[in-house]
C-alpha cells in the first residue's frame, strides 16, 4: 500500500519530516521542480521521470509513503543558497531527486529514469 | 532477455527440484547470443580488481557477472559490496587518519590565535565518529551496486567456488546455491587478516575487520604487528585519546626502507605510543571486569611480560582467499604455500582463468594496483588491448601521524641490486613552515632521494617523511616513470612555501658525511 502525500516548499516540508513515524513504513522523498500553468514542471530531467516513477508506482506492491516534494521555481532552485541545496537532511545537487529517509540510497537526475534502479531504491531493505 | 529468462523460469518449475541435505538446488540457465555461457565473463570478488575489471569488459560489449560475499569476521562484522578498500580498509583508515589530525590541528590553531574555550575538554566521541565513517561507506556501496545495475552487471551476492574450469557455484546467504557458467574468469578475491594461533586470539581479538565500526570505545588497546595496518591503526588510536602499545616481531614495516621505518615510529613514540621490539603475543585471556590480558615473549631474551587492555588488534598479517575457491576442480595449480596465486601476466595456468589484486603473489597489495591492472587485463580480454601491467615504480604512502610516502626502491634494495659504489644517496632533514608556531616536533622531518652514482643520477627511489607524504610523493611517481635524473630534479624549481620542494633543494649526499640539517629557510 503505498501512501501518497503531497508537500510544497521547504518549510512544509521540514515540518513534515518532524511527523515522520520512526517505526512506520520507508519514506521515499521525491523532490521535483514545480508545475507551470500547463501543467508540466519547468525542470525538463522532471518532465521525463514523472510517468515513469508513476508507471512504477502503480505497480509496487509494498509499504512505502511516496512524498512529492515541490521544491519551487526555476529561479529558486537556481539559488546557490537554496535551503534545499545548503540542508544536511537533503543536500541536494540536482533536480529531480529521490531520497530514502534516513538512508544513504539517493537516485538523482536520470537514474530516476531507470526502473532497474528505481527497483533497487523502492524495494530493498537495509 | 526478460521474456527468455521468464520463459526458462516457468519451464523450470516443472522440472523437479533437487534437494541436496536441505539445501535447495536451483539451476538457472540462459542463453547468451556468445555462446554457451551464461557470461562472457565472470568475477569472483567484487572489490578494487574485481569492480574495475569488471566495469571496463561491460565497457567493450562483455555480458559481466560479480560475485561478491563477505564471511563475517571471528567478531561477527560484515560489510557490503566495494570489497576491503572501501569497507575496512583504505577508505576508513583515511577517514579515521583525518579524525586525528583534525584533533591535533584544534590544539595548533591555538598557538595561532584561535580562541578555543576549554581546551583540555576536546576529546573524540567515538560513536558519532564511527557513525559518520560508516555512513559514507555506506553510501558509497550503494553508489557501487546502483553504478553495476545501471551497466547490467549482475551482481550475485554469494560466495563463489569453481564446479568445473567455465563453472561457477555461489552459495548465497540463505543457503541456496546459484550455479552459472562464463568463458573467462577473473579471481579477485583479495585477502582478510591472519589471526596468530595462540589461546584468546579468535575469542577475544579484533582486526582490522572490526575496528571502524567497534561498537564501543576501543581504551586502552594493544596493536599485535607493525606493519603498515598496525602502525596506521595504533597511530590514529593514539591520537584520537586511546592508549597504543605495539607488539613488533622483527622490525616495523617490514619490506620498506628502514631508516624511513624508524623515523616513522620514532615519531610514534615520541607521541607517547609503546612498542615492544621482537616480542611476539603468547596468549589473551578475558578478565572478569571484561578487559583482556595478553602475555607476550621477547624472542631475544625469552622474557615474558603481560598487561591489561580493554582492546587487542591483531594485526599480524593478511592471507589471500583462495581456500574457499576450490581451485581444483578449475584445473587452476599456480598457488603458492602462502595460498597465493602465481600469475605473472594475471593469468593462472587454466588460460581463461585469472587473477587481480590481493590474491597475487609477488604484487603490491595495493587498490590503485588492483584497479589498473584489473581495467588492462579487460581490455586485454575485449578490446584487443596488448598492455600490460608495469607493477614496478608504484607509489605509495603509510598514513601514520606522521605520513611516510615513497615511490621506487629502497635504500637497501638499491644498494643490494647496484652495489654501494654505483649508488648516491641525497638527503635532508627540513622543518615544515607550519611547524614553527604551533612548535611541532621537526626531528622525523626527513627525506632522502636513491640515484645511479654515475651520468645524470637517473632517481631509483624518493622517500618522504612529513605531513602530506602522499600528496608530495604522487607527482614524483610520473616523474620517475619519464626517467627523472638528480640533475632534472635539482634544475627544477620549488613551490615555496611547500614541503614537497624540498625534494627540489636535496644537495647534500650521504656519501659526503655532511650535515643533513637545514640551516635556514629560503636559501
Amino acid at each position: 500500500m503505498i501512501s501518497f502525500v503531497n508537500i510544497e516548499g521547504f518549510d512544509e516540508f521540514a515540518k513534515y519530516t518532524e511527523s515522520i513515524d520512526q517505526k512506520g513504513p520507508p519514506v521515499l522523498f521525491y523532490f521535483s521542480g514545480s508545475k507551470l500553468p500547463d501543467g508540466r514542471s519547468w525542470c525538463p530531467d522532471c518532465v521525463e521521470a514523472e510517468p515513469i516513477i508513476k508507471a512504477f508506482l502503480d505497480e509496487l506492491k509494498k509499504n512505502v509513503i511516496f512524498v512529492y516534494v515541490d521544491v519551487g521555481d526555476r529561479e529558486y532552485w537556481k539559488d546557490k543558497a537554496c535551503p534545499f541545496r545548503t540542508d544536511s537532511r537533503t543536500k541536494l545537487m540536482v533536480i529531480p531527486t529521490i531520497i530514502k529517509w534516513k538512508g544513504v540510497q539517493r537516485l538523482e537526475g536520470s537514474q530516476c529514469t531507470k526502473r532497474e534502479l528505481l527497483q533497487m531504491l523502492f524495494e530493498e531493505d537495509d | 532477455m526478460t521474456i527468455l529468462r521468464n520463459f526458462m523460469r516457468i519451464a523450470n518449475s516443472f522440472r523437479p527440484v533437487q534437494r541436496i541435505d536441505n539445501i535447495f538446488f536451483l539451476s538457472w540457465r540462459t542463453f547468451s547470443s556468445h555462446g554457451t555461457f551464461d557470461y562472457d565473463l565472470a568475477v569472483i570478488g567484487g572489490g578494487s580488481g574485481g569492480l574495475a575489471c569488471a566495469k571496463e569488459a561491460v565497457n567493450h560489449g562483455a555480458r559481466v557477472a560479480v560475485l561478491d560475499y563477505v564471511t563475517p569476521s571471528p567478531q561477527g562484522t560484515k560489510w557490503g559490496l566495494g570489497g576491503t578498500c572501501v569497507n575496512v580498509g583504505c577508505i576508513p583508515k583515511k577517514l579515521m587518519h583525518q579524525a586525528a589530525l583534525l584533533g591535533e590541528s584544534i590544539h595548533e590553531a591555538i598557538s595561532y590565535g584561535w580562541e578555543v574555550p576549554s581546551p583540555d575538554a576536546i576529546k573524540i566521541n567515538w560513536s558519532a565518529l564511527t557513525e559518520a565513517v560508516q555512513n559514507h561507506i555506506k553510501s558509497v556501496n550503494w553508489v557501487t551496486r546502483v553504478d553495476l545495475r545501471d551497466k547490467k552487471i549482475e551482481y550475485i551476492n554469494g560466495l563463489g567456488e569453481f564446479k568445473d574450469p567455465h563453472t561457477l557455484v555461489a552459495t548465497l546467504k540463505n543457503g541456496t546455491k546459484r550455479e552459472l557458467t562464463a568463458r573467462n574468469i577473473v579471481i579477485a578475491v583479495g585477502g582478510r587478516p591472519h589471526y596468530p594461533d595462540i589461546p584468546g586470539a579468535l575469542e577475544y581479538c579484533i582486526s582490522s575487520d572490526d575496528i571502524f565500526s567497534l561498537g564501543h570505545p576501543p581504551g586502552k588497546t594493544l596493536v599485535v604487528g607493525a606493519g603498515y595496518i598496525g602502525l596506521e591503526c595504533a597511530g590514529f588510536l593514539n591520537s584520537l585519546g586511546f592508549s597504543a602499545t605495539v607488539l613488533v616481531r622483527s622490525v616495523p614495516l617490514r619490506g620498506f626502507d628502514q631508516q624511513m621505518a624508524l623515523m616513522v615510529t620514532n615519531e610514534m613514540e615520541e607521541r607517547g605510543v609503546a612498542f615492544h621490539h621482537k616480542c611476539i603475543p603468547l596468549s589473551v585471556e578475558k578478565l572478569e571486569s571484561g578487559q583482556l590480558k595478553a602475555r607476550w615473549q621477547n624472542t631475544e631474551t625469552g622474557e615474558q611480560a603481560e598487561d591489561v587492555f580493554d582492546t587487542v588488534l591483531m594485526a599480524t598479517g593478511r592471507y589471500a582467499l583462495t581456500k574457499a575457491l576450490n581451485l581444483p576442480a578449475a584445473g587452476v595449480t599456480a598457488v603458492t604455500g602462502s595460498g597465493k596465486i602465481a600469475a605473472q601476466t594475471e593469468q593462472t595456468d587454466v588460460a581463461h582463468v585469472y587473477a587481480v589484486g590481493d590474491v597475487l603473489e609477488g604484487r603490491p597489495e595495493l587498490t590503485p594496483v588492483a584497479i589498473h591492472a584489473g581495467r588492462l587485463l579487460a581490455r586485454r580480454l575485449f578490446a584487443d588491448g596488448l598492455q600490460h601491467m608495469d607493477y614496478e615504480n608504484v607509489a605509495t604512502t603509510v598514513f601514520t601521524p606522521l605520513e611516510y610516502g615513497c615511490v621506487g626502491l629502497s635504500e637497501e634494495a638499491a644498494l643490494d641490486r647496484y652495489g654501494e659504489e654505483s649508488i648516491e644517496v641525497y638527503h635532508a632533514f627540513y622543518k615544515p613552515t607550519e611547524f614553527f608556531i604551533p612548535q611541532r616536533n621537526i626531528r622525523n622531518c626527513y627525506l632522502k632521494a636513491v640515484a645511479e652514482r654515475g651520468g645524470a643520477q637517473r632517481v631509483l627511489g624518493l622517500h618522504f617523511v612529513g605531513p602530506v607524504a602522499g600528496e608530495v610523493i604522487q607527482g614524483f611517481a610520473a616523474a620517475i616513470k619519464c626517467g627523472l635524473t638528480m640533475e632534472q630534479l635539482m634544475n627544477t624549481v620549488g613551490i615555496h612555501p611547500t614541503v614537497a620542494e624540498e625534494f627540489t633543494r636535496l644537495n647534500i649526499t650521504k656519501r659526503s658525511g655532511k650535515d643533513p640539517n637545514p640551516a635556514s629557510c629560503c636559501s
